[in-house]
């Protein structure tokens, strides 16, 4: 993807619709998961938001991190949270949604939680991501990443069972 | 976890994001009364071009494979066919795009019910570093002022050509 970066920085249109498609499903799983129903708009603003500073990025290796943490400021924006991020990663045991039914349920329980929670949730559980990964793409310290998720996790375990 | 809400944008909101990011083009969309496969079907029959855009004398289609094809267009000034550039062509089914070295045009489709989304982009891009861009912001208000005029007249164009509206 790096040669696609710089290809995209350097103008070609071509290298930029590539680049599109590589990052467009990544921005709309994480806005997706975060925003709910603005999640359209989030994923509009952020990918804009992406590809117009695309030139000013000074190592391309590091655009999926980069994208990440644009992608989330955006979600977070268009579901309303103000302010700084929290959040806290650990070894929450999420659901594994299996059939349609399922996938609703678990947009359902997310609909009631904290954007900031759902965004610690889709970050841990779909991306993956460590606690360190995630500060950075929420933007907090590593502790707050902790303290985040313990409550996150809660939220998410109460809903789901109720 | 495949099952978690998600967004996937479809070509039409593929291209709203390239016209916000690309300084110099402009894009139009529109919901014609007519069916995806005859609205796709005229944009990407490239030798017809002419018939729905005034700027274009001429357009030769000099080899399509698959999903890529390579055009000579000759532009229309006053009546006269000038050289335009060779335009290489991604398309696929509902996307379209075409660049030249010093321009772009987009195309998207995507069904609604009976009708069909159609979207077109156009102009220069000027992509780059933000110098390059700053220094030519007066060349971008231009381009994208000419196709704010002049894209809405391709897309009547399309629908006459379609039966949508009188000659």
């Amino acid at each position: 993807m790096e040669e696609l970066v710089r290809r995209a920085q350097r103008g070609d249109t071509r290298a930029l619709n590539a680049l599109l498609s590589e990052l467009a499903p990544y921005v709309g799983r994480i806005c997706g998961a975060v925003a709910l129903s603005s999640a359209d708009d989030a994923t509009q603003e952020a990918l804009v938001a992406i590809f117009r500073h695309l030139p000013t990025l000074r190592e391309p290796l590091a655009v999926k991190a980069w994208a990440r943490r644009i992608a989330v400021r955006e979600a977070l924006r268009a579901a309303g949270h103000r302010g700084p991020v929290p959040v806290d990663p650990g070894d929450l045991e999420i659901p594994v949604a299996v059939d349609a039914s399922t996938a609703i349920d678990v947009r359902e329980v997310l609909a009631g939680l904290d954007p900031v929670h759902r965004a610690v949730l889709v970050l841990r559980h779909l991306d993956d991501l460590s606690e360190d990964e995630m500060a950075a793409a929420l933007e907090v310290p590593p502790g707050t990443v902790k303290s985040r998720l313990f409550r996150a996790r809660a939220a998410f375990r109460e809903r789901w069972s109720a | 976890m495949n099952n978690w809400p998600t967004v996937e944008l479809d070509h039409v909101a593929r291209l709203r994001v390239l016209a916000r990011v690309l300084p110099g083009v402009w894009m139009e969309e529109r919901v014609m009364d007519a069916p995806f496969e005859d609205v796709w079907g005229l944009a990407t029959d490239f030798e017809r071009v002419p018939e729905f855009d005034t700027d274009v004398h001429s357009v030769t289609v000099l080899w399509r494979q698959d999903e890529r094809a390579r055009l000579r267009v000759r532009a229309n000034v006053l009546g006269v066919g000038l050289p335009a550039g060779p335009v290489a062509v991604d398309v696929r089914n509902g996307w379209c795009w075409m660049r030249s070295p010093v321009y772009v045009v987009g195309m998207a489709a995507v069904p609604e019910g009976d009708r069909t989304r159609f979207a077109h982009l156009e102009g220069v891009p000027l992509r780059g570093p933000r110098w390059l861009q700053l220094l030519l912001q007066p060349v971008a208000h231009l381009s994208r002022w000419r196709h704010r005029h002049h894209i809405p007249h391709d897309l009547d164009g399309i629908e006459r050509c379609l039966g949508l509206r009188p000659d």
